[in-house]
């Protein structure tokens, strides 16, 4: 029964509740679920809701928070979920409203600090890990977060300010404090100082800043050693810097390793080469130095005397060796020595000298350069019999390097023949002594002219090759003959071009340079001058002509006469004279001297030969530029009408066919007749001259009276007034 | 038995029928200033009617009705004895019950009445209002411990926190919070022990007293929540709540800035307005406050505080607060300016239970103080303001499951890069067989400094009950610098463990350590707290 009515009543209170609930519209949760039968107070313990199916789980300090604390009302629908609007904000609105960017749920303490930083702009890094939060978030309250600057000088300017070793603003030191320090370091004392510029590793490794910076400054030391060292090196004895001029760039020869040792002397090669065994003692310098690094022997001998006088196979004292160690030996070890005097040099093993010497001094006279060496020493090879030997062989004479030089296998057969040879020997080369071409052995002699004459192509004055930039290759002008005799001189238009006559005598080099090849020549007239002063026609000098012959002349043979251009000094040639212009002895007949300027005098055939009209028998003058000009004959410039009588207009326009209709006396054109024409007969001149005055039918009258050939009226005028 | 009777009151309390006289109901709280009397049944009460005791055979008027709902009324006491509960009131009922179309309810926060059209009966009771009094305090105590195998900076840090608050204490109007803290440094303990007021922070210690539902007033040090940033007020804070309006006005002046000690050379006065406005479901709250601040009473600062914050549109919350320092101080001349000083302002959008982005954007220049900061104020000034952008955005596609992706910018002018942090991170709260939380994240940093690459591992589980919470991480971490080719590899292991021992007692241990090359730090948290 009390099962039955507790049933009924949870039933009737779940009713209830839906009709009367204090929690708002649409809330269905059980009763029972947070109430019991015994209280509406609610009983943590026995509490079953799961709040997470409201979208907002209780975590941590909620799920130990009165339900109050959060639900202002009954009406749990109606409850505020941002932090901000249950919790004041501590930090004063300056870390915005989103507490969970640094808070969780199980209490106000941060513990992830690191975390934090790492979202935002300065991850802690170094001592800023261990760092408590207000030594950067300053503030009364320590719960204020103002906006900080990340720049360490931000924080630190106060270090920055009270730093004494060194002396930060003395030193100029940057507030870039990472210039300098790491960020990822514990603190700002000098083992931790980033030092990263020049790392202070090996000998200069030292505790005291000042050791470098004496002068108290901390900015811009010079990073070359020498800048630091510069005693060191002016001080160094062994050896001494200065007098072998080492470089004072330390790091060529010396590390950062404290003590400057070890020291590698790179620039060794320069001096003396390490090659071969000295190459692998390098670095054990005692070895050559051991008097110090001052008047180091450079020959071989001066370390190896004592290998030298130690060797007994072959002893070298006794078959007094070269002390040119060198010669025999490289190196890289003394065995096996490179010495193969057969092979090499000459055949004293085999052939014909096998066996026919006892010491090297037989042929290697001068003791410790056996480079030098005597054939002509040898019974065998005395002077007659040698010269008898070697008549007519080229080039022969006697001496140990001519016997050499032609017999390197020390054998007559297979002897050199000059001759035979790519430099066959000829002129002045016959009979020259070896030696003035070969001078460095026979091998590699040049064939170049030049190697051998370089002095005498330096030494010519006549002309200077030198200066003259001549080609060095002497065979382009001279052959071997005696005295360079010239040949060929290929590149005289290179200084005056041969043209003309001059061709002709370009092997007559006198003809022009008179034995000096210095002197410039390249005017006409210096070689041209009695050509000019004796010339009679014309005569240049008289006529005062241009002294260069170019402006008349050309090259060719006879004095050619190319141009005038001066003709116009003397006459001008217009018209018809300038197309005979080049034809010279139409008008001057070969005689330039007597040429005269007037028309007639050339003309003279011309007007005596004119007909129509006839000028002779016109007495016309002798003035040909009275009627004509120098173009043509015809038209003339002879005008009729206003010098004489209208013919050609007026009256007696187209009244004549002939000159001599009028001008009866062909031989004298100032004779004319005007009444024998057939209008003028003299019974109708007569007629109309009636009362004229001094009337006279005659030419002469009828010209004085109608000068224009008119009856005009001024005429009749007149007459009626006389 | 109880039950039985139970089950016969509330029948009663449903079918009872109506007397000229008769019993009303019993009260089931009381406040400060209410005493709420559940109705047995539907009556016809209304305002100002007077609901009486039953003593000895004599009637005694104890309460006059202040406001009605449909099934209870809230009155205030004539009597000045506190009226036990069970005790059931009387009053003279009209014959004739009337249905009341239009239903009322208690709005919890004004604690008015409002009219609410709807076919079900709500009643909503303030928490002020029912509450007794009550008193909560915590007192709480944290290690805070930081070494390194290489610093000489270690520290270790005690703090000590207790809090107190009392509600209508004695069932009175009267209301008091504190909140002390008292914090040092081990190795500082002699240079504290001779000061120990600079190692006391007193973020809260006030009274309040309600004269009523309206009008308020509160004493001593104390926050006020409606302009936060104000920091806390040593003095009077005056509130008046008429409806949908708030009005406080503050008299007083701010902590000391060395110590936050009591300074009253700090005067400050102004006044706040705020307006909540709820249309329909939604709310709409806005505040703006006028404050002045001195330093020996000369101007030190003036600025105007406005925050906003809605949900008006459906499944978007929208925050705005700023700070408009409208006084400047320029060589020596004072004059009214317009200068922002700090704007923040986040959204967030809820499409779904499943899914929301959250995004903000502050931006912050230093506080000037002319008057205080007198020799630098002009180089403060002078700073670039810090701006920053945040977006965020958690999916939940099925449950447990947690996906996030943000981004974050801050910026500081143009001679500084800005910082850009992308991260996102899986979790999962539930994984099978071993119960417990895996987190999965990955950050991507470029400050002015270095570049920075961390993933992060974490596992949780809770254990007894709940009771116990146990945690596991670790971090791979690795920092390329701006300024050199030193690449710093980090890993961080992260252990922790929180103790719910019951209710009232709560105790957290956590050790956060780094791992480099040749370097350790560590740092260890320890935290006991107790609530009475």
């Amino acid at each position: 029964m009390r099962k039955l009515s507790f049933i009924i009543f949870i039933i009737f209170g779940i009713v209830n509740i839906y009709s009367q609930s204090p929690h708002g519209i649409n809330f269905n949760l059980e009763c029972s679920s947070c109430h019991s039968a015994e209280s509406w107070n609610i009983d943590y313990e026995k509490f079953t809701f799961d709040h997470s199916t409201t979208g907002f789980e209780l975590l941590g300090v909620h799920s130990q928070t009165d339900c109050k604390s959060c639900h202002a009302t009954l009406e749990f629908s109606n409850v505020k979920k941002d932090c901000f609007q249950c919790h004041t904000d501590v930090h004063e609105n300056t870390l915005g409203n989103d507490c969970n960017s640094c808070h969780d749920f199980k209490s106000w303490i941060v513990t992830n600090v690191l975390q934090i930083h790492q979202f935002g702009r300065f991850p802690l890094i170094g001592a800023h890990q261990t760092a408590d939060c207000n030594q950067c978030h300053t503030s009364s309250s320590n719960l204020r977060y103002e906006p900080i600057g990340v720049e360490c000088i931000d924080c630190h300017r106060l270090e920055f300010n009270f730093a004494q070793n060194p002396n930060h603003i003395t030193s100029g030191f940057s507030t870039d404090c990472t210039e300098c320090h790491s960020m990822n370091q514990s603190v700002w004392n000098f083992s931790n100082f980033a030092h990263d510029f020049f790392p202070l590793t090996g000998g200069h490794s030292i505790g005291n800043c000042f050791d470098c910076h004496s002068n108290g400054t901390f900015e811009g030391l010079n990073k070359d050693c020498y800048s630091c060292h510069k005693n060191d090196y002016e001080t160094t004895q062994s050896p001494n810097h200065i007098e072998i001029n080492l470089p004072t760039d330390c790091s060529e020869c010396h590390t950062i390793n404290p003590g400057w040792s070890p020291a590698e002397f790179t620039r060794h090669n320069e001096i003396y080469p390490l090659l071969g065994a000295h190459e692998l003692i390098k670095n054990d310098c005692q070895n050559c130095h051991t008097s110090g690094y001052q008047n180091t022997p450079d020959q071989c001998i001066g370390c190896h005397q004592e290998n030298y006088n130690s060797t007994t196979n072959p002893s070298h004292t006794q078959l007094n060796f070269s002390t040119d160690c060198e010669t025999c030996h490289n190196f890289s070890a003394w065995k096996p020595a490179e010495f193969d005097h057969d092979n090499e040099y000459f055949p004293i093993y085999s052939g014909k000298h096998s066996n026919e010497w006892v010491a090297c001094s037989d042929c290697h006279t001068v003791q410790n350069n056996y480079a030098k060496f005597e054939c002509i020493n040898c019974h065998e090879h005395n002077q007659n019999s040698m010269d008898d030997k070697h008549r007519g062989v080229d080039g022969y004479i006697y001496s140990s390097e001519a016997c050499f030089s032609c017999h390197p296998n020390g054998d007559g057969e297979g002897a050199f023949n000059h001759n035979q040879s790519n430099f066959p020997l000829t002129g002045a080369h016959v009979g020259e002594d070896c030696s003035s071409c070969h001078l460095n052995g026979y091998t590699n002699t040049s064939t170049e002219c030049f190697s051998c004459h370089e002095n005498n192509f330096n030494g010519t004055t006549n002309p200077n090759h030198t200066q003259l930039s001549f080609s060095n290759n002497c065979s382009d002008c001279h052959n071997t003959e005696t005295g360079w005799q010239l040949t060929a001189f290929p590149i005289h238009n290179n200084f005056y071009e041969l043209l003309g006559a001059h061709l002709e005598v370009q092997s007559d080099c006198f003809d022009c340079h008179k034995d000096d090849y210095n002197i410039q020549k390249d005017i006409c007239l210096d070689c041209h001058i009695s050509d000019f002063n004796n010339s009679s026609n014309p005569n240049h000098s008289q006529l005062n002509f241009s002294n260069n012959c170019e402006d008349c002349h050309n090259t060719n043979r006879g004095w050619e006469l190319t141009s005038f251009t001066i003709h116009s000094d003397y006459y001008v040639l217009t018209g018809a004279h300038v197309g005979i212009a080049n034809n010279c002895s139409n008008c001057h007949n070969n005689d330039y001297n007597n040429t005269t300027n007037i028309c007639y005098d050339c003309h003279t055939t011309d007007y005596q030969t004119a007909t129509n009209p006839s000028h002779s028998g016109s007495s016309f003058p002798t003035d040909c530029e009275t009627c004509h000009t120098t173009s043509v004959w015809n038209p003339s410039t002879f005008e009729h009408d206003g010098q004489y009588f209208p013919i050609y207009s007026g009256e007696h326009r187209g009244e004549w066919n002939l000159c001599s209709d009028c001008h009866t006396n062909q031989s004298d054109y100032g004779i004319f007749s005007c009444i024998d024409c057939h209008e003028h007969n003299k019974s109708e001149m007569d007629s109309e001259h009636n009362g004229v005055n001094d009337y006279v039918y005659s030419s002469i009258a009828c010209y004085d009276c109608h000068p224009n050939g008119k009856a005009d009226k001024f005429m009749k005028k007149f007459r009626i007034l006389k | 038995m109880k039950k039985l009777i139970l089950f016969i009151l509330l029948t009663f309390s449903i079918w009872a029928q109506q007397r000229d006289f008769e019993f009303v109901g019993k009260s089931t709280y009381q406040s400060s200033q209410l005493t709420y009397v559940r109705l047995a049944e539907k009556v016809n009460l209304n305002v100002g009617d007077t609901l009486y005791q039953k003593e000895n055979n004599e009637i005694i008027p104890s309460l006059i009705i202040k406001y009605v709902s449909s099934i209870s009324v809230a009155c205030e006491r004539i009597v000045n004895y506190k009226i036990n509960e069970d005790v059931p009131f009387y009053g003279f009922i009209k014959a004739e019950k009337k249905e009341n179309d239009s239903k009322l309810i208690v709005d919890a926060d004004k604690a008015a009445l409002t009219p609410v059209l709807g076919s079900k009966e709500i009643l909503n009771i303030s928490p002020e209002a029912i509450s007794k009094s009550e008193i909560n305090g915590r007192f709480s105590i944290s290690s805070y411990s930081s070494t390194s195998n290489t610093s000489s900076s270690d520290i270790q840090k005690w703090r000590y926190r207790f809090s107190l608050s009392g509600e209508n204490f004695l069932d009175s109007s009267l209301s008091f919070n504190s909140y002390i803290t008292f914090a040092y440094r081990a190795d500082r303990w002699k240079e504290t022990s001779k000061e120990l007021n600079k190692a006391i922070r007193i973020y809260d210690l006030s009274v309040n007293y309600k004269f009523n539902n309206m009008y308020s007033i509160t004493l001593g040090r104390t926050v006020n929540r409606k302009i936060s940033n104000l920091s806390a007020i040593d003095g009077i804070q005056f509130n008046a709540n008429y409806s949908f309006l708030n009005l406080g006005l503050i008299l007083g002046s701010r902590p000391n800035i060395s110590d936050y000690g009591y300074n009253f050379k700090y005067f400050e006065y102004g006044f706040y307005l705020n307006r909540s406005d709820k249309i329909n479901n939604s709310y709409l709250e806005n505040t703006l406050a006028y404050i002045e601040q001195t330093n020996n009473y000369k101007t030190d600062r003036r600025f105007l505080y406005f925050q906003h914050n809605n949900n008006l549109i459906r499944n978007v919350n929208i925050f705005l607060s700023s700070e408009v320092d409208i006084y400047k101080r320029e060589k020596g001349i004072s004059k009214s300016d317009f200068r922002f000083t700090s704007i923040y302002a986040s959204a967030r959008f809820s499409p779904t239970q499943w899914i929301n982005f959250t995004t903000s954007y502050d931006a912050r220049k230093n506080v000037v103080y002319y008057e205080t900061y007198q020799s630098y104020s002009d180089s403060l000034l002078e700073i670039e303001s810090r701006q920053g952008f945040k977006f965020r955005t958690a999916i939940k596609p099925i449950r447990y499951l947690n996906l996030t992706a943000s981004y974050g910018y801050r910026y500081r002018g143009e001679n500084y890069k800005s910082t850009n942090n992308y991260s996102a991170s899986i979790s999962y709260s539930q994984l099978p067989y071993i119960n417990s939380s895996a987190y999965v994240g990955y950050n991507y940093l470029s400050t002015n400094y270095l570049l920075g690459k961390i993933v992060d591992a974490r596992l949780s589980k809770y254990l007894f009950d709940g009771k116990l919470n146990l945690g596991l991480g670790a971090r791979r971490i690795q920092y390329d610098f701006e300024y050199s080719t030193e690449r710093l590899i980090q890993t961080n292991l992260l252990i922790d463990a929180s103790f719910n021992l019951n209710r009232l007692l709560t105790a957290s241990i956590s050790y956060e350590g780094t791992f480099e090359k040749t370097t350790t730090y560590s740092r260890i948290y320890l935290n006991i707290n107790s609530r009475f």
